[in-house]
């Protein structure tokens, strides 16, 4: 649908320009009837673009971009900036120079419409900030240093052209890994795991010379050796930060202030025996039922299942897993399920053998050991909805939730290494998050990850 | 020859000496031996002092178990969890709980947000005022919410030696939960060991002829040296499919001891065999001859005067058995099941005392906490019971010794 519709756009745009070229009389005349004012006037008329405005003018940029030009502007609408953390939008607002470097990394000197970018797969253009932004195309649409696409081209202004975007653009310098050097120690969620291990792979393939580790020990105990510890250089987590976490770090000798970045979504599979094949859905409410052992016998949840008994398979205690089933389920209470006495290890692969070799076998783990072990289990649909891209990502599966990693600003600023590898890791996640299993994040939500990395590097330059 | 010289070599000076100095007796003092002394005296030592150290560290910690109480979140009347109403700053005295709120809190009761204690100093309505930060706690400030727990007993010796649930994260701390697989799969995997081991035995000392016994024994021997985790697979992936196939994956999960148990019986057979040929082997010639000159048959000579006169040292190899599968931990983490049950049940899946540990320690453990110390108090259990199965072996070897020289 929306692929359509960007399709559509170019060749307007395309007919535009074609018109444009040809025939240069009529277009003026065009041009003159419609009137468009400058960028930001056009923006103003739109309405959706007031946080970007504000900012403009906060940073003093409002003459400027007023001025003859011209300009290219990508401007990402209020939807996005409405994702940003109040943190990250105090950080912003309190730096003027921050925020014109942000600013003026979404402009581009001249006019270039979306028809002359189409041909610039893996080009670059330099911005006004003096970095230079990546292009690629992917599916006929224009994305942008990876995670922001544009979702509105060719909005013509009198001083140049708008083009609408879906994340913020942030000025961060490629990475190059052949040029990183020191070690990197990360630990952390079990989930968020098999990806962090994807991504260090890829840093070390890239030319990488030191040696990065990646533990999965869970999220409580990643945060444990980060904050407690302070032993690791990035935890992999797959739930936010808990409030008593972020005060032991606050609280190490050398204190640490946790930057978070979102790296993805994960749904929970929740996944049965395949030879169960009477129990194909359940409901929020018979999920409880099933793992507080109120309901032990699968016939209880159809009769026609026959006399199965439930054997039940959880993630251990100290797993981010078992955390969000016990939020999502059972409002953080962990007693009636723990009550129940089902088998528990944080190991995955002995939940998915469990769940395998018991006829009611039933297990919950992250998506990524359900598509790895897809042939041997049969997942369930939660309240009538199947766990897929779509659902995940729109939040309609009950049991989808964010990836995160988290540093801190300190080590970012003391490590390069560090900052590298995680901006590596923003920038090329995308690409690998799939294959592992799991649902990309939105562009916005990268680009506040992005956008949190850089604000760090930047107070660290202060 | 060698001692005549040293004494040659004495006499010299002594022949030279006046003969009013008196002859110094006194040992004289070789550095050299006195360190390969010391040496001798360390290698034995190290495994003492070891011993003991383990054996203090373990009672420490058990100890601590015993001596801290147990954290339980508050719960309502309707058995709901009780969280702060409002945000607290960090020297307020004084927090909300959720009106209409009917709750027991304990006047000078302890109670935990977070990681801060606090004493309950009044308790109106749904109003608790509290001592801040006790214990040097982090007295910090707490956001609605937050979920109040409470301080509960201590864990008591009776309860945990005759708890039948061990589940760290209600407060059940009943060992004998842990105790039970324990028991279960090393009586299967005796149950598997003994009759093969001693028949085993019986062959290659009365019935095989000195060529095949020298082969026969180190391969029973490289039994002895596969890795247990190499086991634990085996039973995981090849025994326990075809236990499903002969009795029903309905009746039996993928995790259980059944399985845990014969592959565990398979690990010690050598151990008991090759112990157990040994003892036979020492039974002296002279009874054999005796009994076959009395027209004994062979059968009647290994059953009825060898296996007897042997029997101390085949209980011994046994009871060695029992210590080594009470304390085997790798097969039974991967093939006997991830939660405490108690049962004595071979079909279930239940989680042995040396396979909780494991699983728990390599999570997510806060030195400190209950379950940490926890660990410790199953680890003095476990210590107590190969020792107790140790010295009563030593008795029955004793009390069951014949001597026939």
């Amino acid at each position: 649908m929306q692929r359509t519709r960007n399709l559509l756009f170019a060749v307007v745009a395309l007919t535009l320009v074609v018109a444009l070229v040809a025939a240069p009389g009529h277009s003026t005349k065009t041009a003159k009837a419609q009137e468009p004012g400058t960028l930001l006037e056009v923006a103003a008329a739109a309405g959706n673009f007031t946080i970007l405005l504000a900012a403009v003018d906060a940073a003093g940029l409002t003459d400027t971009l007023n001025g003859e030009g011209p300009y290219t502007l990508f401007a990402p609408s209020d939807e996005v900036f409405a994702a940003l953390p109040e943190a990250t939008v105090a950080a912003l607002l309190s730096d003027t120079a921050l925020l014109t470097e942000i600013l003026t990394y979404h402009v581009v000197p001249g006019t270039v419409m979306a028809a002359d970018v189409m041909g610039m797969d893996g080009q670059s253009a330099t911005t006004v900030e003096g970095e230079s932004i990546n292009i690629s195309i992917k599916e006929d649409k224009v994305v942008l240093d990876g995670n922001a696409e544009v979702v509105t081209p060719d909005v013509v202004a009198s001083n140049g052209v708008i083009h609408v975007i879906d994340g913020i653009l942030v000025p961060l310098v490629d990475v190059d890994p052949l040029l990183t050097e020191g070690d990197i120690v990360t630990a952390g969620s079990s989930t968020v795991f098999p990806l962090s291990t994807v991504m260090a792979q890829r840093f070390e393939e890239g030319g990488y010379t030191g040696t990065i580790t990646v533990d999965s020990v869970g999220t409580g105990a990643g945060f444990e050796r980060f904050c407690v510890n302070g032993e690791t250089d990035i935890s992999n987590a797959s739930r936010p930060i808990k409030q008593e976490e972020a005060d032991s770090c606050a609280a190490l000798a050398t204190p640490r202030t946790p930057v978070e970045f979102r790296v993805g979504t994960d749904a929970l599979a929740v996944t049965v025996n395949p030879a169960l094949e009477c129990v194909s859905d359940l409901t929020i409410e018979q999920l409880a039922q099933v793992y507080s052992a109120v309901v032990t016998n699968w016939n209880e949840i159809n009769p026609d299942c026959g006399d199965v008994p439930i054997a039940l398979f959880s993630p251990g205690t100290d797993s981010g897993t078992f955390d969000y089933f016990v939020e999502a389920i059972f409002a953080k209470d962990e007693t009636p399920l723990l009550a129940a006495n089902p088998q528990l290890s944080e190991d995955d692969n002995v939940l998915v053998q469990g769940v395998e070799g018991n006829p009611g076998g039933i297990g919950y783990f992250g998506y990524a050991y359900y598509t790895a072990n897809a042939s041997a289990l049969k997942i369930l649909n939660i309240n009538g909805v199947t766990p897929d891209f779509e659902t995940a990502e729109s939040g309609e599966y009950p049991l989808s939730r964010p990836l995160f990693i988290y540093s801190a600003s300190e080590i970012l600023a003391e490590k390069a290494q560090v900052a590298d590898f995680i901006n590596f890791y923003l920038t090329n996640v995308d690409d690998e998050i799939g294959a592992v299993g799991y649902f990309p994040a939105s562009n916005a939500s990268i680009s506040v990850a992005k956008l949190n990395l850089y604000i760090a590097l930047y107070a660290a330059m202060q | 020859m060698a001692n005549q010289q040293v004494v040659a070599a004495d006499q010299a000076p002594v022949a030279a000496r006046p003969a009013d100095e008196q002859i110094n007796l006194k040992k004289r003092i070789r550095p050299f031996e006195v360190l390969i002394q010391g040496f001798l005296f360390f290698s034995g030592a190290v495994s003492i002092i070891t011993s003991i150290a383990i054996v203090v560290v373990l009672g420490k910690e058990a100890l601590l178990f015993f001596s801290t109480p147990t954290w339980h979140e508050l719960r309502d009347q309707n058995n709901s969890l009780v969280s702060l109403a409002t945000d607290i700053e960090t020297d307020a005295t004084t927090l909300k709980i959720p009106a209409g709120t009917e709750v027991k809190i304990p006047l000078n009761g302890k109670i935990r947000l977070d990681n801060e204690m606090m004493r309950v100093t009044a308790f109106e309505g749904d109003t608790i005022t509290v001592e801040r930060g006790l214990e040097d706690s982090p007295q910090v400030a707490h956001k609605a919410g937050a979920i109040i727990e409470e301080e509960g007993d201590k864990v008591s010796v009776v309860e945990f030696l005759t708890g039948t649930k061990w589940q760290p994260h209600v407060g059940e701390f009943g060992v004998l939960a842990l105790v039970s697989a324990t028991l279960t799969i090393s009586l299967i995997a005796m149950a598997v060991a003994l009759p093969l081991g001693v028949g085993a035995a019986v062959y290659l000392s009365e019935y095989a002829s000195e060529s095949v016994r020298n082969k026969l024994k180190p391969i029973l021997e490289v039994l002895a040296g596969v890795p247990t985790v190499v086991y634990g697979y085996f039973a995981l992936t090849f025994v326990t499919p075809i236990l499903q196939g002969l009795l029903g994956k309905e009746t039996l999960g993928i995790y259980n001891m059944l399985s845990a148990g014969l592959v565990m019986g398979i690990m010690i057979l050598p151990t008991v065999a090759s112990m157990s040929e040994d003892a036979l082997r020492a039974v002296p010639r002279a009874l054999r001859e005796a009994a076959f000159g009395l027209g004994s048959t062979k059968l009647e000579t290994s059953t009825r005067i060898v296996l007897p006169a042997g029997i101390s040292g085949i209980v011994a190899a046994f009871i060695l058995g029992i210590s080594r599968a009470v304390g085997e931990t790798m097969i039974v983490a991967i093939a006997a099941g991830a939660r405490p049950y108690f049962t004595f049940n071979p079909f279930e899946a239940a989680e042995t005392m040396t396979g909780h540990i494991v699983r728990i320690s390599t999570g997510d453990l806060s030195y400190g906490t209950i379950d940490y110390d926890s660990l410790f108090a199953i680890g003095l259990t476990l210590f107590l019971m190969t020792l107790v199965l140790n010295i009563v072996s030593r008795q029955v070897a004793t009390w069951l010794r014949e001597e026939y020289d």
